[in-house]
């Protein structure tokens, strides 16, 4: 080996010793692997005693569905809008009762010249 | 699979195999794993029962993600030696104010001092410059001059970019050349 390579700034010297340092690996004991090779089988043991969880996805018929209308904001409004409805329905309030009266009375009755527009006023249209 | 066959897969696809409850998948793992890790962890903690315990504790938690390993995403050498850094880094934090007395001191002994030395004090002697390294050049430079990693391989394993790990490594042995400069006699180049 060259002299003082490695103080003089000269790579040489100090890669051959990260190379020797490279191919001089210390050897495992007999002992480190098998404790090593002993948490792997207990890792098995215990995956095999761990029942399997099943993973949700997203990819359900619901999850689908809530998709196709737009997603949970979307499934948010309609669910709204639904209940809304039902009380509506559940309580009548006075103004829908009233224009529902106005529409669906018995008392209300309409004939067809109702309907129809003025016959001066075709004739005034020529 | 019996274990001659097995020695010819990929760590990936031994992991894979391990995750689907297969032993000698973890046996062959074994045989092909631990001595990198062991030497990685001896360089990095210059001490070898430490060296020993992080090196189980990195296969246990490589046994333990084997189930859920993404394949493709990543080497499992990289995260294996990824584990191994943090592990000793906690180790050495840990060990801060003691671990200087734990460094070896240069032999003051006059024969061995004008005597070449054989290649396991010269080894010491490059074991105890590491040890003098800050804890990211020594583990760059471990990595990239004695486990023989790429650069981006070692970005990988250090969580930096590549033109971090470029530095560390050239101040690192920059270091390394200045600390064993001083003892160049000892270590028969003078």
């Amino acid at each position: 080996m060259a002299k003082s390579e490695i103080g003089s700034g000269t790579r040489s010297d100090l890669e051959d010793l990260l190379d020797l340092a490279a191919g001089a690996s210390p050897v495992p004991s007999e002992a480190l692997l098998a404790r090593v090779l002993a948490d792997a089988d207990a890792a098995l043991a215990l995956r095999r005693a761990t029942p399997a969880v099943v993973k949700v996805d997203g990819s359900g018929l619901f999850s689908r569905i809530a998709a196709a209308l737009g997603g949970w904001p979307a499934l948010a409004g309609l669910a709204s809008a639904t209940i809304v409805g039902i009380w509506f329905g559940y309580t009548q309030p006075a103004g829908i009762d009233g224009v529902a009266a106005g529409l669906f009375s018995s008392d209300a009755s309409f004939d067809l010249g109702d309907l129809m527009p003025e016959y001066d006023i075709v004739l005034a249209g020529g | 699979m019996p274990f001659d066959a097995m020695t010819e897969l990929s760590d990936e696809a031994l992991l894979v195999a391990f995750g689907n409850g297969d032993r000698v998948a973890a046996q062959v793992l074994t045989q092909r794993l631990v001595p990198r890790v062991l030497r990685y962890a001896s360089r990095l903690l210059h001490n070898h029962s430490e060296a020993e315990d992080v090196s189980q504790e990195a296969m246990m938690r490589l046994w333990r993600i084997a189930p859920d390993w993404r394949q493709g995403e990543a080497k499992v050498t990289t995260w294996l030696y990824r584990v191994v850094t943090n592990l000793c880094t906690d180790r050495m934090r840990r060990r801060r104010w003691v671990d200087l007395d734990t460094i070896p001191e240069p032999p003051d002994n006059v024969a061995s001092v004008q005597s070449r030395l054989e290649d396991g004090e010269r080894l010491d002697a490059l074991n105890a410059a590491l040890q003098a390294l800050p804890a990211r050049q020594r583990q760059a430079v471990v990595l990239r001059h004695i486990e023989g990693m790429a650069n981006p391989e070692i970005a990988e394993v250090m969580d930096m970019s590549v033109e971090a790990v470029e530095s560390l490594t050239a101040r690192g042995k920059r270091a390394l050349r200045d600390t064993l400069a001083a003892r160049r006699e000892e270590l028969g180049y003078g």
